[in-house]
């Protein structure tokens, strides 16, 4: 049974106790992505792929670092081994903690996005066209799919090497240089095939589909593939990894 | 009938070559459902090992545990919810929550709905003494009121098994005391089964049926908890034993002065039989009954050094 109350609950009080500090750094990522915005307008990034492309990204550093978060917090706690004693599997605890996370960060983007939206007024229409709305969903959905499959990889990879954390944000910040967020991928080069392996890569080729009405297909099968792949090496390393430090015996060390 | 609990002969050394420890070595017992086993030894002995291979968190790497059948290093399914474990040191709860939040939290995992979980916190905060800080974060708490609140989350769910290593470590000499008395009850009323570890003889007295007593990841000694009691002046401890014929052999070989009493024989221990003929005598099916009395922290020290000559 996947502990979505338990979380939830915890999560609120969490809340509760860093509004303020939860407030505060909305309001210091929305100066930052506004600043990012501008400067990529200015350097002729078509305006809708650019606004998408950035909040994805957003969210995707949600949606990736607190997946590795969770395991460093709860063993710097000391609560980790506590906590896969009392009732639901480790997995099913992760997928809830995911679950709540998702949430929040959904909340978070919607709200960056909309107070970016009422200072910048980038072009929405073509995203909402009946012709290109199912594909911007069923992208949004993928991209969010492919995102905690990357996040689930990054906390297996925490459970057995805890400096996995750490090197997040390269993964992070290679999404939004190498994604065709701020510039063209074709631009790469050599490099190109490396875009490829990023899921933003695909969510913003759907998005730029979406704009010029082309098709999204190859865009969405490309996110369909990393989902799948990310879901099922994520959750293989994961156990794989749990495994190996409960016969380490390192399972609970921060 | 099956044992509830079951070890057979449980062994993990961590690292390989020179540097290698063998945190137990050989380990095997069993405990009925019901039944109360506290695991003693100095500090290093094995007994947070012994825990963690009990819960399922560290793999053996040769043996095995089996709880009602099934063996939690495989996380099976069926021995979900029903593990209520403490670990040893400040590391049970969450800091930024209120102690009724932690509660609550740790019911929820356990499976109750919301009324249940928050009516089971209001029972055991009163029972634990903690209604008054019940809505204070954990971090303003004592390390005594953070331990009860660590045990009393044990406590939420519908655990039939309960691990406590340490449990009595910060509390007062009145908490310990009511921690054993609750801890029978539990036993009594609700069929619930215990592992306690730690150096508290007297909690240990009290609230265990029968004692495991591990040195250097081997166990030395396993009997009757009440034996403890007499443990201080075991080298003059007073037995009394069903009178089977190899035991009477036994006892003479070992210089052990005994006589006959009704039901069975009286065994005074000669100093020089040492501890280990008392644990030979502890464990056997033969004791009835053991006397004595004095220091438990002396009679810690005692057996200390003597299961690690023997």
């Amino acid at each position: 049974m996947i502990p979505l109350r338990a979380e939830a609950y915890k999560f609120g009080w969490e809340l509760r106790r860093y509004a303020f500090n939860y407030s505060a750094g909305l309001a210091a990522e929305a100066v930052f992505m506004g600043g990012l915005y501008f400067s990529f307008s200015l350097l002729g990034r078509p305006a809708g792929t650019a606004f998408v492309g950035l909040l994805l990204w957003f969210f995707a550093r949600g949606a990736m670092s607190d997946a590795s978060n969770i395991i460093s917090e709860e063993r710097h706690l000391g609560t980790f081994e506590r906590v896969s004693a009392a009732g639901p599997s480790l997995t099913e605890l992760m997928a809830a903690r995911l679950a709540v996370n998702f949430a929040f960060e959904s909340s978070r983007t919607l709200l960056l996005a909309a107070a970016l939206a009422a200072v910048f007024a980038p072009p929405f229409a073509p995203l909402l066209a009946p012709a290109a709305l199912p594909g911007a969903l069923a992208a949004a959905a993928l991209t969010v799919a492919c995102l905690y499959g990357w996040g689930f990889m990054a906390a297996a990879l925490q459970v057995r090497w805890k400096k996995t954390g750490a090197l997040v944000p390269l993964a992070e910040y290679a999404m939004l240089v190498f994604s065709g967020i701020i510039f063209d991928t074709s631009l790469l080069g050599g490099l190109e095939p490396l875009a490829l392996l990023l899921p933003l890569t695909w969510s913003v080729r759907a998005a730029e589909a979406a704009y010029s009405g082309a098709s999204a297909g190859p865009a969405l099968a490309g996110l369909a593939a990393h989902a799948a792949l990310a879901w099922a090496a994520g959750l293989a390393l994961f156990r794989a990894s749990v495994r190996a430090t409960k016969r380490s015996g390192e399972y609970g060390f921060y | 009938m099956m044992p509830f609990i079951e070890t057979r002969s449980l062994t993990k050394v961590f690292g390989s070559g020179p540097g290698a420890v063998t945190a137990n070595s050989g380990i095997s017992f069993s405990l009925e459902r019901g039944g109360a086993l506290g695991l003693l030894g100095p500090n290093g002995a094995g007994k947070t090992t012994l825990i963690k291979q009990l819960a399922g968190l560290l793999r053996p790497d040769s043996g095995r545990v089996l709880i009602d059948g099934l063996d939690p290093a495989q996380d099976p399914p069926g021995l979900r919810g029903r593990l209520g474990l403490l670990l040893e040191g400040m590391r049970n709860v969450y800091p930024y929550l209120t102690g009724r939040a932690n509660l609550v939290y740790f019911g929820y995992l356990a499976g109750l709905g919301r009324d249940e979980a928050a009516r089971r916190a209001a029972e055991l905060l009163e029972r634990f003494g903690l209604s008054a800080a019940a809505d204070k974060y954990v971090m303003a708490y004592s390390s005594g009121m953070n331990r009860k609140l660590a045990v009393a989350t044990c406590l939420m769910g519908r655990a039939e098994l309960i691990v406590l290593d340490e449990p009595t470590a910060g509390l007062d000499p009145a908490s310990a005391d009511d921690l054993a008395g609750l801890v029978g009850e539990l036993r009594s009323e609700g069929g619930r089964t215990f592992i306690l570890a730690g150096h508290d003889m007297r909690f240990m007295a009290r609230a265990a049926g029968e004692v495991l007593w591990l040195k250097e990841g081997r166990a030395r000694l396993h009997g009757r908890a009440e034996a403890l009691t007499a443990l201080p002046a075991y080298r003059a401890v007073k037995l009394s034993l069903r009178g089977s014929a190899p035991l009477r052999a036994r006892l003479s070989a070992a210089g052990a002065e005994f006589a006959e009493e009704e039901g069975g024989l009286s065994v005074r221990l000669d100093p020089s039989a040492g501890g280990a003929l008392l644990a030979e005598l502890l464990a056997s099916a033969d004791l009835l009954s053991v006397s004595g009395g004095g220091d438990l922290e002396e009679a810690f020290r005692e057996i200390s050094r003597d299961t690690a000559q023997g």
